[in-house]
């Protein structure tokens, strides 16, 4: 079996990749942003710092996952394959990280409370030459709004070069294999002990999951369903 | 709830909805499938055939990832002289898509895999031992002139050819561990069993159903505590069961089989399980290890679950669980020919790993069963009349949110079926993976997904965790 072009894992690859490489000219970045990249992507020029003439000649850069994020690289790129991209470290997000000042980092995380906060310190630490953020789904509105009020407080916002929603919120394992990776799901969606909110926090998530797998292919669907599953429908 | 919200996403998304499909022709829109794991619970529990599958199944398999211990040989001059051998832990990363071996054998039956495995290592190793003759003896004197473009040439795909054998090596040595732990465990018993159970072969004769389960889980040389309980829980799906107080009968059986005679199989797969699979015999006879224990507790309250939806009406009637596929007319000949060329190789060489598999496997070579999932999926791509085609819900994000498209309407506009993507809530397995790519054929591609992949242990463990 050859990889053919057309796969999921191949249009995931593809958007992880141009994430990667899309570094060189902050200016340029909203034209060029991929199918997958969301329109309404802060990519803000004001905050770009001097520092981005520099990253032009210099390729190379670190990757800061999480260990969701981790999930949806790892069988997509190997370490290789990384470093082929520039990326010459890459490092959890959860871990104790030395100041590199001198080489620019692209994050590449949930847009959690928790790691918005982290994000914020690393930044008014100015731990890394600049701070490039994707995104592994779309950010809510109050969520965005809440972060940049952290960022401007701590002084971090001239740090920060781009932010970016990618759509990949799925582990591709093989060509035409994914998984959204949720633990425990048969338990989480048949417990009958879960609350609505339980329930639909669970459900939004297995909707966000298959909207990436959409949107990363780059055509509508047509969706069936059986009527009779309260799981896949709903209550009518 | 996840359809419609889906459908939600999709029609209010800015340009995804208004992109003319630029990529693709408008009349062949990829079709996507979500089910409901309730609708089948067999599949992800049931033992598993083909080679992907099985790896999941007895050896440690993660993210592409497989793990498992081998024990030196014991004739090997290192670990006699040792007292202890020291069991070896083995890592393998193998990619499903690059890998030639595996991308080719992935969804064949297991035996088919060994016995290719053994071919295409033959082969290597004959060009190898070519390309090195030539380049150790120094050029022929009679091939004149070419003799020295050809010795480069050899040399250049030397290298190219000892990369292709290692990567072949490393799947002789999974189908061993893997082989190993089939045998151990006498999973084609089980594997055939459950098939049977699957597909209605039982459906006339509850009681020798039940007999048949039962004989197999109190046999203490068979299959290991986990196996046991799957089995169990297979008939307790299927429509074997005359009524609800058989599968008491049988779950009690298996209970007082274990805690008194024990499973001579060491129950060592799973989840950091470390699979030592020979050794585990004379220790845990008799009792039952304290794993072993654990192991037939969550068992039990994983049948004690499915008892209560069985109860509650939640599970479907399983007569069409499974469908035997019977106009494969090529592919049943195709497998015997297979079977046939294994014994043959198996009683001309007797090399070991070849005739224990004859010796257990020809089970496995059977007939080809289609799952639920893969059933629904092909009557929807085959717009088949009065099946879930017509049943299932239809949302098209284009057509104005959250309504079913009637009938009439979506009949006037489909077109043939050219890409699919088949998602099941609540756990997807590599068994039904690979039997969905049933319904896949060189026009159309199946890609499938779930909330997360888990091997039939782990699922045990969760269906128990809701007793």
């Amino acid at each position: 079996m050859i990889a053919d072009t057309s796969t999921l894992k191949s249009a995931q690859l593809q958007a992880v990749q141009q994430m990667l490489s899309n570094m060189d000219d902050s200016k340029n970045k909203s034209s060029s942003a991929s199918n997958n990249t969301n329109p309404y992507s802060i990519n803000n020029p004001t905050t770009n710092t001097n520092n981005n003439n520099s990253n032009n000649s210099n390729p190379w850069k670190i990757l800061i996952y999480d260990k969701h994020t981790r999930a949806i690289i790892s069988p997509l790129l190997s370490v290789s394959q990384l470093r082929a991209q520039g990326v010459t470290l890459h490092l959890l997000l959860h871990s104790d990280r030395e100041a590199i000042p001198d080489v620019p980092a692209v994050y590449f995380v949930q847009p959690t409370q928790e790691n918005l906060s982290l994000i914020a310190r690393d930044c008014s630490k100015h731990l890394y030459q600049c701070t490039h953020l994707h995104f592994s789904t779309r950010m809510e509105r109050p969520v965005m709004e809440e972060f940049a009020r952290l960022v401007v407080n701590t002084g971090g916002l001239d740090n920060i070069a781009s932010v970016h929603d990618q759509f990949v919120e799925f582990a591709c394992m093989e060509n035409r294999l994914f998984t959204l990776n949720v633990t425990n799901s048969y338990v989480l969606y048949n417990n009958p002990g879960a609350t609505e909110n339980d329930m639909e926090l669970a459900m939004n998530g297995i909707a966000n999951g298959l909207f990436s797998v959409v949107a990363t292919l780059g055509s509508v669907p047509v969706i069936r369903c059986p009527r009779v599953s309260i799981i896949c429908v709903g209550v009518v | 709830m996840v359809a419609r919200k889906l459908n939600r996403l999709i029609t209010e998304h800015p340009t995804l909805i208004r992109s003319k499909d630029g990529r693709h022709q408008t009349h062949h829109r990829p079709v996507l499938v979500i089910m409901d794991r309730n609708m089948d619970l067999i599949t992800p529990v049931q033992h598993a055939s083909t080679y992907q599958a099985l790896i999941d199944d007895v050896l440690e398999h993660k993210a592409n990832r497989v793990e498992f211990n081998v024990k030196p040989d014991a004739n090997d001059e290192t670990s006699r002289r040792r007292r202890a051998p020291p069991v070896v832990r083995k890592k393998f990363d193998i990619d499903p898509d690059f890998d030639p071996f595996y991308s080719r054998h992935k969804f064949h039956p297991f035996p088919e895999a060994i016995e290719s495995n053994g071919v295409e290592l033959e082969e290597i190793t004959a060009k190898e031992q070519q390309i090195r003759s030539k380049t150790g003896g120094g050029p022929d004197p009679t091939s004149g002139e070419g003799g020295s473009s050809e010795l480069a040439a050899a040399v250049e795909s030397l290298p190219i050819l000892l990369d292709r054998k290692k990567k072949l090596e490393v799947h002789t040595s999974i189908l061993q561990a893997a082989m190993n732990e089939v045998a151990a465990r006498d999973v084609p018993q089980f594997y055939e069993l459950e098939i049977a159970l699957a597909t209605g072969t039982y459906k006339s004769d509850p009681t020798k159903a039940k007999n048949d389960v039962k004989e197999l889980v109190s046999d203490a040389t068979k299959g290991n505590v986990n196996d046991k309980v799957r089995l169990v829980i297979v008939y307790a799906l299927s429509n074997g069961v005359g009524n609800s107080s058989d599968i008491d009968e049988v779950a009690q059986a298996m209970k007082e089989s274990l805690e008194t005679k024990g499973s001579t199989v060491g129950g060592t797969e799973g989840e950091g399980g470390a699979a030592s699979v020979e050794g585990g015999g004379t220790a845990s006879h008799g009792t039952l290890s304290k794993d072993d224990r654990v192991r037939l507790d969550t068992g039990l309250r994983a049948i004690e679950y499915l008892k209560k939806l069985r109860s509650m009406n939640m599970i479907a009637t399983m007569s069409d669980m499974m469908q035997t596929e019977v106009s494969g007319g090529g592919d049943v000949a195709s497998t015997t020919d297979m079977l046939s060329g294994l014994m043959a190789r198996a009683t001309s060489q007797a090399t070991g790993l070849l005739a224990k598999a004859t010796d257990k496997l020809g089970t496995m070579l059977g007939k080809i069963h289609k799952h639920r999932a893969t059933m629904v999926v092909e009557n929807i791509c085959e717009m088949r009349p009065n099946t879930e085609d017509d049943e299932y819900l239809y949302l098209d994000p284009r057509v104005k949110g959250d309504v079913d498209v009637a009938t009439t309407l979506r009949n006037a506009t489909r077109a043939p079926v050219r890409e699919v993507i088949a998602f099941m809530i609540g756990g997807g397995c590599y068994g039904e993976y690979q039997n969905l790519q049933m319904v896949a054929d060189e026009r159309r591609k199946v890609t499938y997904g779930s909330t997360e992949i888990v091997d039939p242990c782990t699922f045990l463990d969760h269906l128990a965790k809701l007793a």
